[in-house]
């Protein structure tokens, strides 16, 4: 077999001591990062660059795809404990990740969204392997119109994403997109509810927007409660592990959600968010208790969670097979092989095997440091639920300043955080959920955009949505999945008004 | 409770180690992007070289939003005395002040010390389209109306200037279809021959070209990129105004004594001579510069802004507000 | 007809109020065409459609018996002021006194978001936790933070 001797010398390149120590030393700097409220790994990575350089290449990548990694666990892992998604793709592990720690649970949601993540990333791995060039054509089929009816997809997902009522969960789609409406207008150059403030023509921040609304908007929330109540982490934290009933519901939705982000994490742009709450939806969708998520469903965060690293490992086959970087860190990371004289593209697999090889090791070895250096750390983050809340809030309150200030160096993340530390209180209050008003705010300047780039290709023909493949398929997907989650609704509602 | 200082006590010692970092005190280059960004990447290189130059201590700041134009806000408000610096693209001093009405900068807050590096704007089809020249193209084009759109990485950008002029030079009606700062899906969509044609800076699509997936047609520069030996630019093909390019400046404020710009030039201008720096800078695209004296650099701009500012007037492009 | 979940009332006239105040902001930019939006069309239409999904939300509201469950219950104001006062103002003086100063200021106001604090505990915290973000953010990380007030 040419994958397991090609296989073979990339785990003969990748499992040199200096080469494991860089994966480690890579996790470890990528988890505190991403466990650092505000902090993200592009900056981090773009800092650590100049020293990278003198590095020998295999290494060098080996220690940036461990800060990749590590970065996305760490964010996962504020999502689980205390409500604050690190980045997109982590909301939806925010939903039902941190009701499972308010209820003692928060080390099997930790542990499930280890252990679900290490599978799909050796899964991610093979797949990586084994299809790359395949899988690299999905991307130039997705032009402007597909992805437009991708989007859309998402957004219905939105709604069915939330477990209360669905016209809420539709106002606050609308509500979030109306708040990605914040921003120039990449078409046409329009500044768009601006109201002359230079930060808010380049859109409202998601980390900003995503603090107030869970973090600081959640220690309100608690803060509201009595004080028994809110010290729930502390009473009853049960095992640290997992149930054999808690593997046994999660597994199924580890292998789809596996599935899902090895496909989904092909497309550039979004791939990764895209995946996560598919996942969820569709854990949602099949569970025969669907009642159970939003209160701590373990499907809810293991499905997820799998879909993100793995679609956090097929992100790199653009870049691999043809030097397309699908996000900031790809593309830093094509700067730093560029820099080391490795071109990449389709030929970095004839030319270096060596190097494309030992990446492709060295990420399944990072994703097994990564599962080492966190399992030991779930004692520890638990151990920090066991704080007394009045320790804890304050804390939170001030490593989310610090990490506001140094994304743009500008106090203005820090005062819009608070703005919305207000609203996501009034939302708490309204019984209105935050998670589908993010997406919303995320996906819907691209759909915008995609959609209107495909109308002026189409001069303006809306028919091409449906007589494209790809894209008439997934708007027919997003039809019968929008019917699906209203006709209950509207029975319910019809039913309710017999009663009246 | 008690871990939670323990643990702080490890975070605290491993910290201690560095501190004797701090000491001397910090020069600063503001970057009106995210950390990441090319121009990022090359504002860290410039702190490298001015750093290696005298053994002092160089940093980036990241002054990211409104296109930029923070950048600039920071640089207005910083001591001239040649501590602090930005860097920026030509373009965000020659062009933006045309199209932007409400812009808080220009030209004239600004000294230039160096131009570091830049790039050609090419126009580039993807391998789905027939042509394969710009001639054999623009004739392409001519036959269907629906054909003459043309994406850049964005709106009001030099490519996008450079697009409509070439379309009003050639005579076809070109549409522009903007993406968000460039970034993969400008690339994909084009490769893909879901868009046909784009005018954008040529680092981003070397390695497409190569590869053969798209062709540059033409580069914008007075010379061909040095990248590209087989790619004419518009002067060659009769496009004989059509000559523009991306660079990448450094600067200090505008009072900044002129013997102390001078020194920075000087030192910012040999590092850049060194062989192994400008190979690496070549591999992503950029063209190395430095060989300009501030006053040169400085006269450049203005007649780069005067050429845009013909060209904003000609057509009457305005950015809505 | 009385209002019967109050919590769906109110969030139904959220949703109209902010959906017109979009609706009418985006009519200060082109609407362009279907076949060629333009920047207006978008917010425009999501506007109207949240204003839309606002009214049935309130007429859903609407009914003969009260909803005890759906009641919104007054907040405690307490701890909503003092974290966003805490947060707006280490805005307003991270960039102007530098962390060293503003950081204890914030902890010793956000402590004050509950009733069961005690000064001691606080002033602990206070200078664990400034020490501890300076050695962290400024020493280790080597973050672009203002350390010291700036000098004006």
């Amino acid at each position: 077999m040419d994958l397991f001797s090609n296989l073979a010398t990339g785990f003969g390149v990748a499992l040199s001591l200096q080469n494991l120590a860089f994966a480690l030393g890579g996790v470890f700097i990528g988890t505190l990062i991403g466990v650092l409220p505000g902090l993200g790994p592009v900056p981090a990575i773009a800092m650590l660059l100049p020293s990278i350089y003198t590095l020998d290449p295999t290494a060098a990548l080996i220690m940036l795809a461990g800060v990749y990694y590590g970065a996305q666990y760490g964010g996962s892992t504020t999502a689980i404990l205390i409500n604050l998604p690190g980045e997109s793709s982590s909301i939806v592990t925010a939903i039902d990740g941190y009701q499972m720690a308010r209820k003692g649970r928060a080390g099997a949601a930790l542990a499930a969204a280890g252990l679900g993540s290490f599978f799909a990333g050796c899964v991610g791995t093979l797949v990586l392997a084994a299809f790359a060039p395949a899988l690299a054509g999905i991307a130039f089929a997705f032009g402007p119109a597909e992805y437009a009816a991708l989007m859309l997809l998402g957004l219905i997902g939105a709604v069915v994403l939330a477990s209360g009522s669905v016209s809420k969960a539709v106002g606050m789609v609308l509500l979030g997109l109306l708040l990605g409406q914040i921003n120039t207008d990449p078409l046409s150059g329009v500044e768009r509810f601006s109201f002359g403030i230079p930060e808010l023509t380049d859109g409202l921040g998601f980390v900003a927007v995503a603090m107030g609304l869970f973090g600081f908007g959640e220690i309100i929330g608690n803060l509201n409660r009595p004080s028994e109540s809110r010290e729930v982490f502390t009473r009853d934290v049960k095992n640290l592990w997992p149930t054999g009933e808690d593997f046994r519901q999660a597994m199924p939705a580890v292998l789809r959600g596996t599935a899902l982000g090895s496909l989904l994490g092909v497309l550039p742009g979004g791939g990764a968010i895209l995946a996560s709450f598919v996942s969820y939806t569709l854990e949602k969708r099949v569970s025969k208790t669907p009642e159970r998520f939003g209160h701590g469903a373990i499907e809810g965060v293991a499905g997820p969670e799998s879909a993100n690293n793995a679609a956090a490992q097929t992100s790199f086959i653009p870049m691999l097979t043809l030097g397309i970087p699908p996000n900031p860190v790809m593309a830093l990371m094509i700067g730093a092989m560029v820099v080391m004289g490795i071109t990449p593209g389709p030929k970095v697999m004839v030319e270096n095997p060596d190097l494309f090889w030992g990446l492709i090791a060295s990420m399944w070895i990072g994703n097994l440091m990564l599962i080492i250096l966190n399992l030991p750390f779930i004692g520890i983050w638990v151990k920090l639920l066991t704080v007394p809340y009045r320790f804890l809030f304050p804390s939170i309150v001030c490593f989310c300043v610090i990490g506001l200030y140094t994304l743009s160096n500008n106090n203005f993340d820090i005062y819009l955080a608070g703005v919305f530390a207000i609203i996501g209180f009034l939302f708490i209050k309204l019984r209105c959920e935050a998670g589908p008003l993010l997406l919303g705010m995320v996906l819907g300047p691209m759909l915008e955009e995609n959609l209107r780039r495909t109308l002026l290709v189409a001069r303006g023909d809306w028919s091409v949505l449906l007589t494209r493949p790809i894209s008439g398929t997934l708007i027919a997907l997003s039809v019968v999945m929008l019917v699906s989650a209203l006709l209950p609704a509207i029975r319910k509602r019809r039913d309710n008004a017999f009663r009246d | 409770m008690k871990s939670f200082f323990a643990s702080m006590a490890i975070v605290l010692t491993g910290a201690m180690t560095t501190i004797p970092n701090m000491a001397s005190a910090q020069n600063r280059i503001f970057v009106g992007t995210v950390a990441g960004s090319d121009l990022d990447g090359l504002a860290r290189r410039v702190a490298e070289v001015l750093a290696a130059s005298d053994g002092s201590r160089w940093i980036v700041e990241n002054r990211p939003g409104s296109g930029g134009a923070l950048g600039f806000d920071a640089i207005k408000s910083a001591p001239a005395d040649g501590t602090t610096l930005l860097m920026a693209p030509s373009g965000a001093m020659t062009l933006t002040p045309h199209t932007r009405g409400n812009l808080k900068y220009s030209l004239a807050d600004v000294a230039p010390v160096s131009r570091v590096a830049g790039f050609d704007v090419a126009y580039i089809v993807s391998a789905k389209v027939p042509a394969t020249t710009l001639k054999a193209y623009i004739d392409w084009v001519k036959q269907d109306n629906s054909r003459a759109v043309f994406a850049t990485p964005q709106f009001g950008g030099i490519p996008h200037m450079f697009g409509i002029k070439l379309g009003r030079a050639a005579g076809v009606p070109l549409d522009n279809v903007a993406y968000r700062g460039g970034g993969s899906q400008l690339i994909t969509d084009v490769v893909g021959g879901h868009l046909l044609a784009a005018s954008s800076g040529v680092a981003e699509w070397l390695r497409e070209h190569q590869a053969g997936t798209v062709r540059i047609l033409a580069t914008s520069g007075t010379k061909r990129a040095p990248q590209l030996p087989n790619v004419p630019t518009f002067q060659e093909l009769g496009y004989k105004d059509l000559v523009a390019s991306i660079s990448y400046i450094l600067m200090a404020p505008a009072q900044t004594p002129k013997a102390t710009i001078d020194g920075i030039a000087a030192r910012v201008n040999k590092g850049l001579t060194d062989a192994k720096l400008r190979e690496a800078l070549t591999a992503q695209g950029f063209v190395v510069d430095g060989t300009a004296n501030p006053a040169t650099v400085a006269a450049d701009l203005r007649a780069e802004h005067k050429y845009w500012g013909d060209l904003v007037k000609e057509t009457g492009f305005k950015m809505p507000n | 007809m009385r209002i019967k979940s109050e919590v769906d009332f109110w969030s139904g006239v959220v949703f109209i109020v902010v959906g017109l105040a979009f609706a009418m902001g985006a009519t200060e930019y082109r609407f362009g065409t279907s076949a060629r939006p333009g920047p207006g069309y978008f917010p425009l239409g999501l506007g109207l459609l949240l204003a839309i999904v606002g009214i049935i939300e309130l007429i859903g509201a609407l009914g003969r018996e009260r909803n005890d469950a759906d009641r919104i219950t007054s907040p405690i104001w307490r701890p909503m002021l003092v974290i966003v006062a805490a947060v707006l103002g280490a805005g307003f003086l991270l960039p102007r006194a530098g962390m060293l100063i503003t950081l204890p200021l914030v902890i010793v106001l956000t402590c004050l978001a509950t009733s069961d604090f005690k000064f001691r505990e606080a002033f602990g915290l206070a200078a664990v936790l400034t020490l501890g973000s300076w050695l962290l953010f400024v020493v280790a990380l080597e973050l672009r933070i203002p350390v010291m007030p700036t000098k004006i």
